[in-house]
């Protein structure tokens, strides 16, 4: 019997709404997150009814005190990946109408979209910056190099496999501000 | 007292006063949690990314400072600033109260 099982899956900077999700439906079937990142790491465990959640945070934080105040409040910290935080809490005890607040790590729309703002700020920005620095004039270049030469030719195709990869990025990325702006703002 | 300040926290949320309101003794995230809950009969709950927001925000503009480490709780108290915002709310909410007509609490 396999006790530990491991996942691909690669979730944008907007998606983790959809990986807190995933997460704990994993765990009602049964496998309880050890760590993340691109694979991620499950271990077998008791189904049971747990909420993920996931906080942004940069690298400067006084780590210690934030883990603690999560801790007082009932979440266990699993790890961080790419200054992603992950929390869970049971939520067998915890019926949702009585304590809805209980079984979420933010009360109120501001600190939700301030998150998405830091997200922005601190992740999608510098990429942004690599595109239109790096990627589009190199692309551009690629260009009148393919008219040149075969070797020309490979590296247009390598520079065009790169902005799809991010066109295709921006767009997931897109799509879930998108998705969660409409969550918070109802 | 700088504009931005005053454009940013007044008026403010019904999360930031209650915490400015409680860190007028000094205390740590949790605690003013439990406080307000108490103070609301149990309407308002602040979730820690919350609170934890909230803290490091108000401590950047200055309207709270932190004062001690209390096994690995930061309790913060309000500074002069935090104090001259809260009186301004505290007046504002009172007018709001007055104009409705309120009289007593229900």
């Amino acid at each position: 019997m396999n006790n530990v099982k491991r996942c691909f899956r690669f979730f944008t900077l907007f998606d983790y709404d959809k990986e807190e999700k995933w997460l704990n439906e994993m765990n009602k079937k049964g496998w309880k997150l050890r760590k993340g990142g691109l694979c991620f790491v499950f271990d077998k465990c008791e189904p049971e009814d747990v909420v993920y959640k996931l906080d942004f945070q940069k690298n400067d934080i006084d780590k210690n005190g934030y883990l603690k105040m999560y801790e007082d409040y009932g979440w266990e910290y699993v790890y961080s990946f790419n200054n992603y935080m992950y929390f869970r809490k049971n939520a067998d005890n915890i019926s949702d109408s009585e304590d809805s607040n209980e079984l979420d790590i933010f009360s109120d729309n501001e600190s939700k979209l301030d998150m998405m703002k830091k997200i922005i700020k601190w992740k999608l920005l510098p990429i942004l910056c690599i595109f239109l620095a790096i990627v589009i004039p190199n692309f551009i270049k690629g260009i009148d190099a393919a008219l040149n030469d075969s070797f020309g030719i490979s590296l247009f195709i390598a520079w065009s496999i790169v902005l799809v990869l991010y066109l295709f990025i921006f767009t997931k990325c897109y799509i879930g501000y998108t998705r969660n702006k409409k969550r918070i703002e109802g | 007292m700088t504009d931005k300040i005053r454009r940013v926290y007044i008026p403010m949320t019904e999360t930031g006063f209650y915490i400015l309101f409680c860190l007028q003794n000094e205390q740590h995230g949790y605690s003013i949690t439990q406080r307000v809950k108490e103070m609301t009969d149990g309407e308002v709950v602040i979730s820690p990314g919350t609170m934890y927001g909230s803290l490091s925000k108000m401590e950047k503009d200055g309207l709270i400072v932190f004062v001690r480490e209390e096994e690995k709780r930061k309790l913060y108290i309000i500074t002069p600033l935090g104090q001259e915002i809260l009186d301004i709310e505290i007046n504002r909410i009172k007018r709001v109260y007055r104009n409705i007509g309120g009289k007593s609490y229900e």
